[in-house]
């Protein structure tokens, strides 16, 4: 193996030996230290072998007077590759600069893939990592995957176990969420179970007490759904602490406005110009964060075989200020308050099995949103055996 | 007794008393079998044939014939020779 990578990176020659004598001769340039391999007959008056460019020029004087004819099948090998980029000093300049700019790639993270994510959301791991100074474009060098599972884990106490390996350029974290905590119920004081939502019912599961209610039966907050209070024909009534879940299909219906004025970012001040170059389209150098930036004017360098482009830019800082918004931004606004507030009401292990949005224009221009939301979640709550 | 003869008995003696291997010593051919494809001979004494179904060696025993199918030898020096292959046979011509 060894052999054949020197062989390769010193170069060979694939020749054809025609004649008589093929052995003898075989044998002459082995003796006289020609190194030769791959030696295989093809015909009854000739033989391919492989040797060096030195073997080959050792040979010539061993073929004279021998009637041997020596021929040159094929060259291989790394400098054989490397010639035929003579006079093609720009190809290989690029070819070199895309290997460079590949191994250079191969040492960040590029992408970063969440998995397990159900409860905790993906957008709040990646947030994390990056307070933890991993984010895309980071060295994976300087990252250490083995600390990050526990710090990840550390950061909210949904979260089970973390762990995160290094894929190539792709960062994975996979999540594994804690099931939610539920205290046991430990008292054991009679008690009913009373709705704490307006509801309709999709099943009752009962642990302790008698249901009052059935799958379909449409409930109000306050109404008793399993009672503390059975009735035996032996002791007549006896009470007991009810226990179990009623889930039902609770609707939420929030709405918020929006306008007719927004704050949205707006330029101030001066403009600051600043020149940047850019190769194959992308900036080398990109845009600060919070400033908006316009290209002023752009020149392409037609002399150089790389796609180079310089821009003069001119940067200018924004600000918040209140400003008239289109329709569409004040119903996304609104929108994006209506649900906020409505998901603030929903429980966390509450299941959404539906969502609806109705957008109105306001005579002032404002935008009102209705946001709908049909959950499936526990309505019961524990009280006295008299409802309070 | 020839003259080769007495070397290499000569030779092989040495050997045991130094716990050299034989074959520096006495010039004796050694043959190495990997499996059914490679075969390397250790002191031959040249190619005497070399075919796709057959090759032969100079060996201080006779000629090496070792046949089969497609061979090839893939390394020759003075001292060492590889052949690749199907190998199917492996004997000495006196």
């Amino acid at each position: 193996m060894t052999g054949r990578v020197w062989n390769y990176l010193s170069g060979y020659v694939m020749i054809e030996l025609k004649g008589r004598g093929l052995e003898r001769f075989v044998n002459r340039a082995a003796q006289s230290g020609v190194p030769l391999w791959g030696i295989r007959r093809t015909a009854a008056d000739a033989v391919t072998a492989r040797t060096n460019i030195e073997g080959f020029y050792a040979m010539r004087p061993l073929l004279r007077g021998t009637g041997l004819r020596a021929r040159i099948l094929d060259k291989r090998g790394l400098p054989i590759a490397l010639s035929r980029f003579r006079g093609r000093e720009a190809l290989l300049f690029g070819w070199i600069l895309v290997v460079a700019l590949l191994v250079a790639a191969s040492r960040f993270i590029w992408y970063i893939s969440v998995e397990g994510c159900d409860v905790v959301g993906e957008a709040q791991i990646i947030e994390t990592l990056a307070e933890l100074g991993v984010e895309t474009g980071s060295p994976r060098s300087a990252t250490a995957t083995f600390d990050l599972g526990g710090r990840i884990m550390q950061s909210d106490s949904r979260i089970a176990w973390a762990g995160v390996r290094l894929e190539g350029v792709i960062l994975r974290v996979s999540i594994v969420e804690a099931a939610p905590y539920a205290p046991e119920d430990a008292g054991d004081e009679p008690g009913s179970l009373f709705a704490k939502k307006d509801g309709v019912i999709a099943r009752v599961l009962v642990e302790g007490g008698k249901a009052k209610v059935v799958a379909g039966d449409a409930v109000f907050a306050g109404q008793m759904l399993i009672s503390g209070v059975i009735r035996n024909d032996e002791l007549g009534y006896i009470v007991t602490r009810a226990k179990g879940k009623v889930i039902a299909r609770v609707v939420y219906c929030v709405s918020a406005s929006a306008g007719p004025l927004l704050k949205l970012p707006a330029r101030a001040g001066e403009p600051e110009r600043e020149m940047r170059v850019s190769l194959f389209g992308y900036a080398l150098g990109g845009a600060e964060p919070g400033r908006e930036e316009a290209v002023v004017g752009r020149w392409r360098l037609t002399n150089c075989f790389l796609p180079l482009t310089f821009e003069a830019i001119d940067s200018y800082a924004l600000v918040l200020k209140p400003t008239q918004a289109s329709r569409e931004a004040l119903e996304a606004r609104a929108n994006s308050l209506a649900e906020g507030a409505a998901l603030a009401q929903i429980p966390t292990d509450a299941a959404i099995l539906s969502k609806s949005s109705e957008a109105v224009l306001n005579d002032d221009g404002s935008v009102t949103v209705t946001v709908t939301i049909v959950t499936e979640e526990n309505i019961a709550e524990l009280r006295g055996l008299d409802g309070n | 007794m020839g003259k080769g003869k007495r070397r290499i008995r000569l030779g092989r003696r040495a050997a045991e008393w130094l716990d050299l291997p034989e074959e520096i010593l006495t010039g004796r051919v050694k043959v190495t079998l990997y499996a059914m494809d490679t075969l390397v001979a250790e002191n031959h004494g040249g190619v005497f044939e070399c075919a796709p179904e057959r090759v032969r060696l100079r060996t201080a025993e006779g000629i090496l014939r070792v046949e089969g199918r497609e061979l090839t030898l893939e390394e020759l020096s003075g001292e060492r020779a590889l052949v690749r292959g199907e190998i199917i046979g492996v004997s000495f011509e006196k």
